[in-house]
């Protein structure tokens, strides 16, 4: 993923006027920031999922595999399997509903976009918990939603809508959506407005217009915007936990679970690692597909 | 963690966040940082010891009835403070007793915890010899090292079965009626790994928690519980979610802490407490001194006053938790003897299965529910 990918260009020229070690000056304070709160966690996450596990106590030093074999069990396959399903599945609807909508939004007049951005980024600042907690009231027995459904007899009565996969879903994608459609946004309204003109002297219809002309333009942030989704949502926690079942549970709760339930805090450790493990390779195997599409284009 | 976190003393982003007693462990999670920055402050000549507990109705009730009659027979001030429950508080306190700067002189913890801190070199000796009371207190509820004692069991809490009485009809009297056919989805049980699922349904089912002593007793006890999953609408970790579920009508009934059921039905819940004829679960916490803290004479004398008779009676009647010295040593009217003592003799957590098998116990139970 480079810069232009999501979207942003930096200027660039007047940074390299400046002398080298005013740059370097600049730059040593977020590298020791990323040095110190991020590299450093990372190995010792990797140090802690090789320790020796005591079952009557903590851990101890140590330097063993035990822990990743355990990864080789039909339970974390089916856990990270879920968790991809989850993520690939809320990826694809919030793609499909945000890259419309930012497209819609970039063609409207100033200042309804304007309202419209001030609307996406307010939903922003509502916590996580609070969505959470608002979805669970909504779709409980007693909840709004539900008393609606039982009343035009599409419900039995008592029955609620969570704790189920689409209720996950549902509030996940709730959650993403507006970082999706923000992310679009600025990529969307950068499109010359004089392709779609051009598209439509032709003879293209609005629609195929954006099927056959905006969509293949935007593919590459469409895979950043998917992938955006996929990496938020494989690590999604209270969203599974209050609103599914064990089987909905990701392995974020079972990093969880192992860690503050069991204690294990190695075998967390090993989960975490995997999990960063298998992200980067979806993330280099994506990159060299996409790639190797471009060369063939 | 005895069978599992008392107080919802899941991580802080967990469940329990909109639960009475969630929000005071929030506060008692910033206590503990904030209190071992000001431990010298508040001194004003006298003896003191800092002693914390579980954040909620616990705390309140010990900091309010209990701890002014110690300080009136010993003259030693208590400095009461919460503490949440769970693994993350041990860990903070290890590094803070690693620091030699606990905030607290004594505080109450869970069996699991005891025998975690114990491998960390946490927990101080005490001197059985300092602690005439102690022969007060059953020996399962003392925790005893090499060293001397670990932990002297400070109050119990009982699992038992609750239902809303106006569906669960009539009143069950055995836990079989979790397995029974007809309660689809009714229920909330405890879903922690190696919590007290594994007590009941080895009491119910089987000889016993003896069986969880090896491997096989603990997959055919989980096979067990798989019956469970159908009934089961929420399998909860920390009370508060539990509660919420119970009081929103999600669930009929299920397993949950006797003494917060009966909180929640002075507040009007339409709940009744059920002590099934197998026994509900007790688990316990106990008081543990950290190493660093050197009020070794007055955590003595604390820890002998909170074995007497006279403050036991006070931990049933104001806290509504079941007291852990002798029956025969009590002095209890009829409606408190019924809120915190079970008709039937409860099941006792074994922890040994827990010290042995801990991993295998969450694991089997991790793929059981997830499957």
């Amino acid at each position: 993923m480079t810069a232009a990918d999501i979207g942003l260009t930096a200027p660039t020229g007047d940074l390299q006027a400046k002398p080298r070690w005013i740059l370097a000056g600049l730059l040593t304070g977020p590298a020791l920031y990323i040095l110190i709160m991020a590299i450093v966690p990372a190995f010792l996450m990797v140090q802690l999922s090789l320790a020796h596990r005591e079952v009557g106590g903590l851990w101890s030093p140590g330097f063993e595999l035990t822990q990743y074999r355990q990864l080789a069990t039909p339970l974390f396959a089916r856990i990270m399997g879920f968790s991809l399903l989850l993520a690939l599945t809320g990826a694809a609807i919030c793609v499909s509903l945000a890259f419309p909508a930012a497209y819609f939004i970039t063609r409207m007049r100033r200042r309804a976009q304007v309202a419209w951005l001030v609307f996406l980024l307010g939903s922003l600042s509502l916590s996580e918990v609070l969505i959470v907690f608002a979805f669970q009231v909504l779709l409980s027995t007693s909840g709004t939603l539900a008393g609606a459904l039982t009343a035009v007899g599409l419900l039995a009565p008592g029955g609620s809508l969570y704790p189920n996969f689409p209720a996950v879903l549902t509030c996940l994608v709730y959650l993403l959506l507006p970082y999706v459609i923000l992310f679009f946004y600025p990529a969307l309204s950068q499109l010359d407005p004089e392709v779609e003109q051009a598209a439509a002297t032709m003879g293209a219809s609005r629609v195929s217009t954006f099927a056959r002309v905006v969509l293949p333009m935007m593919r590459r942030q469409i895979l950043t915007g998917v992938l955006l989704v996929v990496i938020f949502t494989f690590g999604a926690y209270l969203t599974p936990l209050v609103l599914g079942r064990p089987p909905q549970w990701t392995i974020a709760i079972h990093i969880n679970n192992a860690a503050m339930g069991a204690g294990n805090l190695p075998l967390a450790a090993a989960y975490a690692v995997a999990v960063v493990a298998f992200m980067v390779a979806l993330l280099v195997v994506t990159r060299l597909l996409s790639r190797r599409r471009e060369a063939e284009a | 963690m005895g069978v599992m976190d008392r107080r919802g003393g899941k991580a802080p982003t967990g469940q329990g966040l909109i639960g009475r007693r969630g929000l005071l462990l929030g506060a008692g999670a910033t206590g503990l940082a904030l209190a071992a920055g000001c431990s010298g402050a508040g001194g004003g000549g006298g003896r003191s010891l800092r002693v914390s507990s579980y954040g909620g109705n616990f705390e309140l009730a010990l900091r309010e009835h209990i701890y002014p009659l110690f300080t009136e027979a010993t003259d030693i001030r208590v400095d009461s403070m919460p503490q949440p429950a769970g693994l993350q508080f041990l860990l903070q306190l290890i590094e803070a007793n690693k620091a030699g700067q606990t905030p607290m002189d004594l505080c109450i913890s869970a069996p699991v915890d005891v025998m975690r801190g114990n491998a960390a070199g946490l927990w101080r000796a005490y001197d059985a010899a300092q602690i005439p009371n102690l022969s007060n207190l059953p020996d399962s509820y003392v925790t005893r090292t090499p060293d001397g004692v670990a932990a002297v069991g400070a109050v119990g809490w009982f699992f038992t079965m609750v239902t809303n009485p106006q569906i669960i009809t009539p009143t069950p009297t055995s836990w079989t009626e979790l397995w029974a056919p007809g309660r689809r989805n009714a229920w909330g049980l405890a879903g922690t790994g190696a919590g007290p699922m594994y007590e009941v349904t080895a009491a119910t089912y089987f000889d016993g928690p003896e069986m969880l002593n090896t491997e096989a007793g603990i997959r055919a006890c989980v096979e067990k519980m798989a019956g469970l999953k159908a009934n089961t609408r929420l399998w909860w970790e920390s009370e508060g979610t539990m509660q919420t579920a119970l009081e929103n009508g999600e669930v009929q009934g299920g397993v949950y802490f006797a003494d917060v059921a009966e909180t929640l039905i002075q507040s009007g819940a339409a709940l009744q407490v059920v002590f099934p004829q197998e026994g509900p679960v007790i688990d316990f916490g106990s008081w543990c001194q950290p190493s660093a803290s050197t009020k070794t004479a007055e955590a003595h004398e604390f820890i002998n006053f909170m074995l007497t008779p006279e403050a036991q009676n006070l931990i049933a009647s104001r806290m509504n938790a079941p007291p852990l010295i002798r029956p025969e040593l009590l002095t209890l009217d009829d409606t408190v003897r019924a809120k915190v003592t079970s008709p039937t003799t409860p099941i006792a957590t074994n922890l040994e299965a827990r010290r042995l098998h801990m991993d295998l116990m969450v694991q089997e139970f991790s793929q059981m529910l997830a499957s």
